[in-house]
């Protein structure tokens, strides 16, 4: 008895050591606020819950851009400037989330690599708008607004979906996601290539 | 006068051959192409005489040799392929090129006679010869064995305007193909190549292959020793005359290819198992446990020593070899002197030394062949902390469509699943990253089971790569 209680006497000393040690070191960090609020990795993993989270669209987005990059279709279109556009991504899941995410990441990385690509049809209101303005409006000088009818239509089109299977008993809880992405020729209607992500994520409960 | 040059020497082996002193049963062909009169840049000299000249070498040791004087585009195009075609399934092909090449975009360009000058840099992609096309036909022929030879212009030969913004001042990429290469070029980077070693030199070739040519007809020399040969006799003579030209090799190819076969050769080559199964695109090398196993009995079996066997048994006690030592003790201990033809025939062509494969044996030996060896799997592996249960034991890397390809194999050593995680950092040349942090990748490693990850690089500036690990289990350090 007398050494468990020994024992924790001197942890509890310890703890309050390192207490103080850590407050110090707080007034040398330039941060403001004492909430417990703190900045995380946005590349690490993420195991919060099994919904699909930050992991799983970064693992998707990868896998898809080290797919599509590979293709001949997208060396040439990098070689040969033409255009590339993505179509929105249905979410098949039972969840809600933001499927953008997914295709603007794949763009991003494509575009560091050369692809060009075109807006797409809900980003279409602002461009109509800038051009109209420019070139209906009469406010602006002649020789430097921007001409109508020049808008470039893309070649291929990026496509996809995303479904999940959910299962549960009174203690496991295991999600099946898969992502399904296509490149397909605007013109011909052609699935150039396409490929898929699956994903498997339990919890305990 | 100089004529700038760049040489590489580009080695591909799809299959490394047991022994070439039978090379002479398999087709040899040969595609050979000197570029002098180029019609709309700086004309050379001595192209068209250095082709001739290793025409005529190769034809000496059993080549069918196809010579082509200052072609254009579609002519080589056509040469290209009726080379592949001829080397496909099984042969050993020869490709010289002299003439002058081009780096864009980290890609190496052969420029045809009839080239225009270029105005942008997709305008020698278009009218040029690619050479990673031309490696990726090679490699899809599968040929036996194929050896590239590239001497072409180290310098730019375009105009200035159209030179600075297409060309690199750096020379030549250095090409990855989807097999294992050597790669030789005639000069460093920035470094110009000499024609000849002065006014008074007559030689028709200029430096490289006049020192190259001898190599071609010796019996017993293997390409890549022709190559390091050459290398130093090129830059002795330059520094005679006052002048810097340090060729570079770079080589990562696992066989080795000999032009007449020697003495030398039946001991030097070695086909192990793991490389006669296919594995021979290594850029970093395998650890496979076989062959350790192999050099380590390599090491004993002539050995007069029981406890040598003993050794060996202790170590492998179900291993390849252990009726054969387990007989060799019973041997050598009644001393009975036979142990010199005791191999039975089943293991006679895999005793024989696996130096061409370099083994992952801590610490690692470098490759056998080539100034710049391969690195090692643990220089390109960034664990944190020391994983206790998961190991990294085959890791490869090659190039294709200017992408990196990148397989590492996981092996789980304890008997319960292992969570890994990982991710890669991409690197150029320099050792600066090319590409955003990635994420952190999840994966689950079976108890005592190997697991594959298989990425391609998500940018083309990636020439060198790390694979950063991390598993719950790993102690820090």
């Amino acid at each position: 008895m007398e050494s468990i209680l020994g024992t924790s006497h001197r942890t509890y000393v310890l703890t309050s050591i390192l207490l103080v040690a850590l407050a110090g070191c707080q007034t040398t960090s330039p941060t403001t606020g004492t909430s417990g609020v703190s900045y995380g990795d946005a590349k690490a993993v993420e195991t919060v819950t099994t919904d699909l989270g930050s992991t799983d669209i970064q693992m998707i987005s990868e896998k898809m851009t080290q797919g599509l990059i590979q293709t001949t279709e997208i060396q040439t279109l990098i070689k040969k400037r033409q255009l590339l556009m993505a179509s929105p991504v249905q979410n098949k899941t039972s969840e809600y989330f933001d499927t953008k995410m997914i295709t603007d990441t794949v763009l991003n990385q494509l575009s560091k690599n050369g692809v060009k690509y075109v807006i797409e049809a809900d980003n279409m209101q602002n461009q109509t708008d800038e051009l109209r303005r420019q070139t209906q409006s009469g406010l602006y000088d002649k020789t430097k607004q921007v001409k109508t009818g020049k808008m470039q239509g893309a070649k291929f089109r990026l496509d996809g979906s995303i479904s999940s299977i959910i299962k549960k008993t009174a203690d496991l809880k295991d999600v099946y996601y898969k992502m399904n992405f296509r490149l397909i020729d605007i013109e011909t209607g052609v699935v150039e290539w396409s490929d898929e992500k699956e994903i498997r994520k339990s919890a305990r409960r | 006068m100089k004529r700038t040059l760049f040489i590489i020497l580009s080695l591909i082996s799809t299959l490394l051959l047991p022994n070439y002193a039978s090379a002479a049963a398999e087709s040899r062909v040969a595609l050979v192409i000197g570029n002098d009169d180029y019609q709309n840049i700086v004309k050379l000299e001595k192209a068209v005489n250095d082709a001739n000249s290793v025409a005529a070498e190769l034809r000496k040791v059993g080549f069918d040799v196809q010579v082509l004087n200052n072609v254009g585009q579609k002519k080589m195009n056509q040469a290209i392929n009726e080379f592949v075609q001829r080397v496909s399934g099984g042969g050993v092909g020869v490709f010289f090129f002299a003439g002058h090449g081009l780096q864009i975009n980290n890609q190496n360009f052969l420029v045809p006679v009839d080239m225009d000058t270029p105005k942008e840099a997709d305008d020698v992609a278009d009218q040029a010869i690619s050479v990673p096309v031309l490696q990726d036909k090679l490699a899809l022929a599968k040929a036996k064995y194929t050896l590239l030879v590239l001497d072409a212009c180290r310098n730019n030969p375009l105009p200035k305007k159209a030179g600075r913004s297409i060309g690199t001042t750096r020379g030549l990429a250095m090409t990855n193909s989807p097999s294992g290469q050597t790669v030789l070029y005639s000069a460093g980077a920035n470094q110009e190549a000499l024609d000849s070693l002065g006014n008074s030199d007559k030689n028709p070739n200029g430096l490289f292959t006049r020192e190259f040519l001898p190599m071609i007809s010796q019996p017993g020399v293997s390409s890549t020793e022709a190559l390091k040969k050459t290398r130093s006799m090129v830059i002795q003579k330059a520094k005679s005359v006052g002048h810097e030209q340090q060729p570079a090799i770079y080589d990562q190819s696992d066989g080795d290819f000999y032009f007449v076969s020697g003495p030398a050769s039946a001991t030097t080559l070695a086909a192990t198992p793991s490389v006669a199964q296919g594995g021979t695109t290594m850029v970093v090398q395998a650890v496979d446990p076989k062959a350790l196993e192999l050099s380590f009995w390599d090491s004993i079996k002539d050995s007069k020593q029981p406890e040598d066997y003993q050794d060996y048994l202790s170590k492998y006690p179900d291993g390849q070899f252990a009726q054969l030592a387990k007989r060799r003790v019973v041997a050598v201990n009644q001393t009975v002197s036979r142990s010199s033809d005791a191999t039975p025939n089943a293991v006679a062509p895999v005793a024989s030394p696996p130096t061409q494969i370099a083994m992952g044996s801590p610490p690692p030996p470098a490759v056998n062949t080539g100034s710049a060896s391969s690195p090692s799997i643990a220089s390109k592996l960034e664990e944190q902390g020391k994983m206790n249960n998961l190991k990294v034991t085959d890791l490869r890397a090659t190039k294709q469509n200017n992408l990196m390809r990148i397989q590492a194999e996981i092996s789980n050593i304890s008997s319960g699943n292992q969570q890994l995680y990982y991710r890669f950092k991409w690197l150029d040349r320099d050792g600066f990253t090319v590409w955003e942090e990635e994420p952190w990748k999840p994966m689950i490693v079976y108890g005592n089971q190997k697991q594959i990850i298989n990425v391609v690089s998500p940018t083309f500036k990636a020439t060198d790569f790390r694979l950063i690990l991390q598993s719950p289990d790993s102690t820090s350090n």
